[in-house]
């Protein structure tokens, strides 16, 4: 008995104490095991070949692509956008724009910068969404289509676009982003090399907030002004570069970003497209793609891609991010419960046991379990259950594995993207990806949190994202 | 267990912290060698501009083999595939006498599978016998399919591929299924088109790579195909029948229409769909009928398939399209609708 406790009391929280460090060496293993085969999957895949080079390579033979454009009062960004895509580097493509019922002028900007007229085109009822107002062609731009629809979500809009795409392969992309010229070709190559298995392909996105952007394009990649977006650019990076390249190395790979990624349109329809209303819409086609192809014992890879880059504009106020934060928790939530019945199921191998089990640890266990040892370590010690000397012992070992996860992740860009033009930068980054394990992890774990109770509420507003716009970001 | 807890934080930090500072010191050096590099990218390609004007293929050869070899391989042949014709065959010409092909060989043993892939297209400028010899060796030694297919197809342009059935033997099942591999069999077209028929109709061949043989076949635009496309239009392989109807339609042959007619029927959608935009290439009135049919077909690409056709058949084709509009079939009459409204509103 520790400082005159009762037996049950200090049972009680020796076994708490263990549930907690448990999930944590969980959670270590997890990051382990993911760092061990992103660096694997590094240094075994090719260098970044030159644009020109890849269009020689590939130009004959890339499949056409409907590149899918949701917007939900986008008006800041969606013109930049667009002209963005419609300058990509492709040889055979078609920019499809949903806007969603925007409240704004996101229409009215567009038909005005596109010069936009009524038209008629016939398309496959095959997956549901809400009524459709008005269909737009360019006479500018024969690549360029707008759909006009009652607001029904991003999935809906998705939906819709799916509906109105020809192309055997359809990449989806968020209105506020940026895709680099040739991100387009880098992520058809799967399609080409391995058509028949290839089902869908995920590249890298990454935050626009303080580089350069001009005519719709990132003229220099700059490392944003303010902490919080900083924070979130080492954030990303340990998500793409560490996370979807290992996943993707075993085929286990659980999350296509929605804000950038390429699918086979008819696996898609098979499955029902995109989950209308779903937090994790992104998530959640994968993970029925997943089912859908183990179901049928077909072959197939789904892909990520580290080079294909998206740019895109990350909150810069807390309130914004924390509802997003909150959201992407509700979605992993949601996803891992909807489709339970594949976790640790044998019919579905890795992605039962690994992609299932890396949820269950990280999006699911993970918050809760943090947030109660930071709660319950310090209690303990105060109660004299716990030493002092371990107490120091273990938050300085979670405080620098935090450290150690984070910057090698920055690694790995550095290693394979540089994209971060200046040596300075590097340090920066650096700094951030120690500072953001004494407070902003903290405060995402509290966020995260928010999010399951808003899940267990049920509580399905996806709240407004507040943008600055590429146009304010130039000006920085 | 307190010490070695401590023992690890540390590690683990002067790790993270250690690897940083190596990584931003390999910066660094990277960047005064990319400046380096940056400067004779510079030179180099002044030169290659400044040859198309003077000839001087002594300067020319001279810069060039002052040049780092990474950046001949990049500059130096980015710039060449802008060129055609003479010109091109004329730094060619200096490249080699510089000695450029026994560089990018002695490179083709890295490590990094993108440097032999680009080593690999570069050698297909260079009709020389160690060129050749080195692409046959990477065609049958290279650990990547990828870049075993990329020394295929700079073989196929130096007229100095082995036999096809060889070449899909050392490429390996995996990579028979990229669609580089359309690349590769469209190089063969005009001059090898027996080995694209024996493949085409070899029921042992992989559908994919036989669809692709017959695409590569159509492109001659030869009538001689007509019956081959004809007879492989009912083959047993949805893959293998559906690119010979499509050849079908690209041929333009009026005497495919009788095939056209019939898979029009067949339980293959993808062959109907593509039987029906085919038929909508002849612009025979006799396919009208029949493609009217198929505008109450259970699936909608191959009803909007068949609409577009009859649309393209002109007045005849809009006449039906219109009778159909009309008509009290519901399928028929909402994708009739649908495909004479198409396009930009009046």
């Amino acid at each position: 008995m520790i400082a005159g406790w009762s037996d049950e009391v200090v049972l009680v929280s020796v076994i708490v104490a263990w549930a907690v460090i448990g999930c944590g060496l969980a959670q270590t293993a997890v990051y382990v095991l993911q760092l061990v085969v992103a660096a694997v999957a590094i240094t075994g895949r090719p260098p970044v070949a030159r644009s020109t080079l890849l269009w020689h390579r590939y130009g004959d033979v890339a499949p056409p692509v409907a590149l899918i454009v949701p917007a939900y009062n986008e008006a800041l960004n969606i013109v930049d956008s667009v002209h963005s895509m419609l300058a990509l580097e492709y040889p055979n493509f078609e920019v499809i724009v949903v806007n969603d019922g925007s409240k704004d002028a996101t229409l009215g900007c567009l038909i005005e910068a596109f010069e936009l007229v009524a038209c008629r085109r016939p398309f496959e009822e095959a997956l549901v969404h809400a009524p459709i107002r008005g269909l737009y062609a360019s006479p500018v731009s024969d690549r360029l289509f707008v759909v006009d629809k009652v607001n029904g979500g991003k999935a809906d809009a998705q939906n819709a676009g799916v509906n109105f795409s020809r192309a055997p392969v359809f990449c989806v992309i968020d209105g506020d982003s940026i895709l680099e010229r040739d991100a387009l070709m880098r992520a058809a190559q799967p399609f080409i090399e391995d058509p028949e298995r290839t089902i869908a392909v995920g590249g890298t996105i990454r935050i626009a907030n303080g580089s350069r952007i001009a005519n719709g394009r990132i003229e220099e990649v700059r490392l944003p002004s303010r902490l919080l977006a900083i924070f979130q650019v080492v954030e990303y990076l340990r998500a793409f570069l560490m996370a979807r390249l290992a996943w993707s190395r075993i085929n286990t790979l659980m999350l296509v970003s929605g804000a950038f990624g390429m699918f086979r349109r008819k696996e898609v329809v098979e499955v029902g497209g995109f989950t209308r209303g779903s937090m994790g819409e992104d998530l959640d086609l994968v993970i029925k793609l997943h089912r859908h192809m183990l179901d049928r014992r077909q072959p197939y890879r789904i892909e990520f891609i580290p080079e294909p880059v998206c740019w895109t504009e990350a909150p810069e106020s807390l309130r914004v991010l924390a509802r997003q934060r909150s959201r992407w928790q509700r979605g992993a939530l949601e996803c891992f419960f909807r489709y339970r019945r594949m976790a640790f199921n044998p019919r579905y191998g890795r992605v039962g046991f690994l992609g299932f089990g890396q949820m269950l640890i990280v999006d699911v266990v993970g918050p809760v379990m943090e947030v109660l040892g930071y709660l319950l370590m310090p209690a303990f010690w105060l109660l004299g259950i716990l030493s002092a000397e371990y107490l120091l012992a273990f938050t300085g070992l979670v405080f620098s594995y935090g450290v150690f996860v984070s910057v090698a992740s920055l690694a790995l860009e550095e290693a394979e993207l540089q994209r971060f033009g200046r040596a300075r930068d590097l340090v920066i980054l650096t700094a951030a990806a120690i500072l953001e394990n004494f407070g902003y992890r903290q405060l995402n774990n509290f966020w995260r949190l928010r999010g399951f109770w808003q899940y267990l509420r049920a509580d399905q507003s996806w709240g407004e994202m507040t943008r600055t716009g590429f146009s304010a970001a130039r000006r920085r | 267990m307190l010490a070695a807890i401590w023992t690890s934080s540390v590690l683990l930090c002067v790790l993270a912290l250690g690897t940083m500072v190596l990584l931003v010191a390999r910066r660094l050096v990277q960047r005064r060698i990319a400046a380096r590099h940056a400067a004779a990218r510079r030179r180099l390609l002044s030169g290659m501009i400044r040859f198309s004007e003077d000839q001087d293929a002594a300067a020319l050869g001279t810069l060039v083999a002052a040049t780092p070899d990474e950046v001949v391989a990049d500059a130096g042949f980015e710039f060449l595939s802008l060129l055609r014709g003479e010109e091109h065959a004329r730094i060619i010409a200096v490249f080699a006498a510089a000695g450029v092909p026994g560089r990018i060989r002695s490179r083709l043993d890295r490590r990094r599978e993108a440097q032999r892939l680009l080593g690999v297209e570069i050698l297909s400028d260079f009709p020389e016998a160690e060129s050749i010899a080195c692409l046959l060796a990477i065609l049958r030694a290279d650990r990547s399919a990828e870049v075993r297919i990329a020394a295929a197809i700079a073989l196929a342009r130096l007229d100095a591929l082995p036999p096809l059935a060889e070449v899909l033997s050392e490429i390996g099942t995996g990579g028979r299924l990229s669609r580089r591999m359309i690349d590769l069999l469209r190089r063969l077209s005009f001059e090898r088109t027996g080995e694209l028929t024996d493949y085409a109709v070899s029921a042992s061949g992989s559908p994919f790579l036989r669809a692709a043989a017959i695409e590569a076949l159509s492109r001659t635009g030869e009538p001689r195909w007509l019956g081959l496309f004809s007879r492989l239009a009912h083959d047993a392989a949805p893959e293998v029948a559906t690119a010979a109807v499509g050849a079908l339609g690209k041929l333009g042959h009026p005497g495919a229409l009788p095939t056209l007619v019939a898979a029009m029927s067949g339980p293959n959608w993808e062959a109907r769909a593509e039987a029906a935009e085919a038929a909508g290439r002849l612009e025979m009135p006799a396919a009208i009928a029949p493609l009217s049919d198929l505008l109450e077909d259970e699936i909608w690409a191959v009803r909007y398939a068949a609409g577009k056709a009859l649309r393209r058949l002109g007045p005849e084709g809009e006449a039906a399209l219109g009778a159909l509009a009309a008509g009290p079939l519901p399928r028929s009459q909402r994708t009739a609708s649908l495909v004479l409204g198409e396009g930009l509103a009046a």
